[in-house]
Formats: C-alpha cells, structure tokens, sequence
C-alpha cells in the first residue's frame, strides 16, 4: 500500500466493520484483512467478511489511492462501471458495496468477491498447466467482450463516464479523443522521441471514421489483466480506464506485441491466433470484426504503452516511487516505437482478407 | 586513477553476482517477500548489464543519431543538442520524406533494441 497507516484514526478492520454492519445493518465481522500489490491509483486489500448465520466470504476491497493516473477513473465511478459491466453478463468479480470516503476524505472504496486463479500473464501464455484455458480464452474473452458492446449511452445513460469523444456529425469520436490524450502525454515528456511523433503523424493521417457504435470498453483489457485457471478465464479485473469507446480498441489493445509474452504467432494475448479470435468475437455477436480500424488502434496501443513507459520513468525521476522496475520500463520504449513503425510500414490489412489464407487455430 | 578494471567490467562483475549469487539466494528463501525482491535481483542485474554495454556503445551511438538528423534534415552542422528537437518538429511540420524518415529511425532504433533489449527480436514474424 502506497500510504502508510495514520496513528491518528482507526485501523482499517475497524473502520470496514463499523461501515459495512451500517450498511447491511447486521454486526459484519472482517477477518485476514491483508493488503495485495497496488496500483498507482487504486490500494487493495483481501479480506474475509463474517456475517452472524452465513458462511463466510472472500472478498476484495478496491480504495482510492492518495494519486490518480490521467485518464483513470476514481473508485465511485468504477463501481458503478462494473456493475454495469458485470448485469450485462461480463465475466468480473461480482461487485457489492461502495464505501463513500473509507479512507478519508474524498478517499472511496468498494467491495467485490475474491476470485482464484492465476494473472501473471507469462504463466498464462506458457504453463502447461494452462494449455486447455489457452484454447478456450478466445471464446470465453469474446462472451464478455460482446457483454460490454451490450453496454452503451443507450442503456446506461447514468454511468458517471465522460463522453465518448468530441462530437461530430457522425457521432462521438473516440479516436479523435485518443490521439488529443496522447499528444498531451507526449507533449508532457522532457524528452522528445522523434520515432514517436512519425506515429503520432501516421495515426493523424488515417484517423478511422467514428465507429458505427459506441459501447463500454474495458480500456486496459490484456493477458496480465485476466485472471485464470486450468479452465480457462474466471474474470476480467482492472476496470480503472474503462471508458465509453469504440469496441476495436479492446480488441487491438488484447493484441498489443508486449502482451503476448513472446508468443508472437497468437495476437491474441499470447493465447489465440488473430483468426481465432475474430472468429469467436463474431460468433459471440461482438462482430463484425473491422481489421483496419482495429490496427490503427493497435498502432495507437503501442505508442500509448511507449509514452507509458517512458512515464513510469518519470514516477521514479520525480521521487513518486523507488521501485527499480520503474528504471528498467522506460528503456523498454524503443520496443512499443518498433513495434508501431513495424505496423505502420506493414500498413492495414488488405479488405479482401489477408487472414484468409491463414488457418485458425 | 586507474581504469583496470574498467568500469564496464565493474557493472558487468556485480550483474553476474546479483544473478548468480544473490539470485539463487533470494530464490531458496521461504520469505513470502522473496519473490518480489528475486524479480528485483533480476532487474538490477538487467540494468547494470545495459549501463554497462551503452558506456561502450554510447558514444558511438549518439554519434549515430547526430549522422541521421543531420542527413534527414539536410543540415550537416546540426549541433547533438539541437537533433531530436529539430526532427520533431520537421515532422510535425509534414517537412520530411516520411518513409525514408522511418527508415532511418529504425534503424537507429534496432541499435538501441541490440543494447536494451537484447531478448526483443525486431526481426520476427509477428502475426
């Protein structure tokens, strides 16, 4: 946990039991409350919660961090995010309860069910143990991905998310809205990376037209943010940027070079082919597929993790954070910036079906 | 002052006891924390190895760099400085010839992949 205890108030125990008896309105007991690996915007915990005739369960809680990254969403909204996500038939933890300013002021958490399995997504790609998950991903990632295009304006005109994009006459524009925040990003940077603004100019020059829908996206939707088992997925975690989007960026960002933990021949996360997986999104109903418009996202997926790592430095460079990693992640740009030119002078994929010829599977 | 042994040799000699010493140690403890901290051995033996290989690549490098902006830009008393400054903002401005652009910049960048990234192989196939 990024912040260290306040002498001055209640243990953290203490508080979530006073604050979940008030809200189920029975003496709820918290046990084995234990902090997890945080992020940089959100602290989490693992406990178990005894209610007085029910068994016991096992429970994450997410809270507000004392700093949030651009771009994420604060606890409050991200619960109401997910349980959208999770009526709509998305596989993710099942949500609870939000608990308005938990950890002080402004400060909110929430609560959902602790699920088993395994996240590290190099072990996803290449365990043995997993070999039967990894053919099944593709079709199970797809049923949630199709869940949240099911997620929209429409049916949730409330979710507390900012608008897709500026409005043209065609509708919301998400990539417009992309390409201004990662010009800013990199606008942000004391260091300018010349490879990285030849990107940023062949992502202007292609710009996709608004999408024919806008739906939820997951917005941080890779092997690494999957939790699974030897069956296969148990959830999607991570909500923190999601957002109302064009659904071709989950699937590029799912196919970004760096998630695939060198398994180069399965786009899809380090676990299924490209053909594979935009079979299993149509067959899901997330279809149709537009592969030109989902590898202006992927180019735009890789710039976006260039100007993030080159960010993390910054965190350490600023005295934010010390974990070494955060040295080691900036030198790692030159990665994301190949792989970006590599798309660009590959160029879109041909209408008439350069996957054709490849076999699925 | 005396350069034997050279400081390459000093980072690369800490880089192989972190990963051959430190790292099995780490790795035979049963402390819940080790974990963490083995990730870590490994990712300051990485660095050390990288400082080590840019003190010698380095100069030669940046050298490099100098060569291509001033050879995009046309402009053969470009100062180091000034470089990366200069070809943002030409390609910002749609003034240079884009595809030998990237060109050139891949290929400086396949030499800061040989130095950083050694396990990263800008020549496969990617599906």
């Amino acid at each position: 946990m990024a912040s260290p205890p306040d002498p001055a108030s209640p243990p953290l125990a203490d508080q979530l039991e006073a604050a979940l008896s008030a809200r189920l309105g029975v003496p709820a007991q918290v046990l084995d409350l234990a902090p997890l690996a945080g992020g940089a915007c959100q602290e989490s915990a693992r406990l178990d919660l005894a209610l007085p005739g029910a068994p016991r369960r096992a429970l994450v809680l997410r809270g507000d961090a004392t700093s949030s990254l651009p771009g994420s969403l604060r606890r409050a909204a991200e619960f109401a995010v997910v349980q959208a996500a999770f009526a709509a038939g998305v596989q993710t933890p099942e949500p609870h309860w939000l608990l308005p300013g938990l950890l002080g002021p402004g400060r909110d958490a929430w609560i959902m069910d602790r699920v088993g399995g395994e996240a590290l997504g190099r072990r996803i790609v290449h365990h043995p143990r997993y070999a039967a998950a990894r053919a099944r991903l593709a079709e199970q990632v797809a049923a949630s991905m199709a869940a949240l295009q099911r997620v929209s304006p429409a049916t949730s005109p409330t979710l507390p998310l900012p608008p897709a994009g500026p409005d043209g006459p065609k509708g919301p524009d998400p990539a417009a809205h992309a390409m201004r925040f990662v010009r800013e990003m990199l606008e942000d940077l004391p260091q300018p990376r010349p490879e990285l603004e030849l990107v940023v100019r062949w992502l202007d020059q292609h710009r996709p037209p608004p999408p024919p829908r806008i739906c939820l996206v997951h917005g941080d939707l890779r092997t690494g943010n999957l939790m699974v088992d030897e069956n296969g997925l148990v959830a999607l975690l991570d909500w923190e940027f999601a957002h109302w989007g064009d659904p071709a960026e989950d699937v590029a960002w799912l196919c970004v070079r760096d998630w695939r933990f060198g398994r180069l021949d399965r786009a899809a996360g380090g676990w299924a082919t490209r053909a594979t997986l935009y079979q299993a999104l149509e067959r899901a109903g997330a279809g149709p597929v537009d592969p030109v418009r989902v590898h202006w996202w992927e180019v735009l997926g890789n710039l976006r993790w260039a100007a993030g790592s080159l960010y993390q430095g910054e965190r350490f460079l600023s005295g934010e954070a010390h974990d070494i990693e955060l040295l080691a992640i900036p030198w790692r740009v030159g990665e994301m910036s190949w792989e970006a030119l590599r798309l660009v002078a590959q160029g879109p994929p041909s209408l008439l079906g350069a996957d054709r010829d490849r076999s699925p599977g | 002052m005396t350069d034997r042994p050279d400081d390459p040799t000093v980072l690369r000699a800490l880089a192989l006891f972190l990963e051959q010493q430190v790292r099995p140690a780490v790795a035979a403890s049963t402390d819940p924390a080790s974990s963490a901290l083995r990730f870590r051995v490994r990712v300051a033996a990485h660095l050390l190895t990288v400082v080590a290989s840019q003190w010698q690549a380095g100069p030669a490098r940046e050298q490099a760099d100098l060569d291509t902006a001033r050879r995009l830009l046309d402009e053969p008393t470009l100062a180091a400085d000034q470089a990366a400054g200069r070809l943002v903002a030409a390609i910002r401005a749609g003034s240079l010839d884009e595809d030998p652009a990237r060109q050139a910049l891949m290929d400086r960048l396949r030499d800061e992949l040989a130095i950083r990234s050694p396990t990263f192989d800008p020549d496969a196939r990617v599906d």
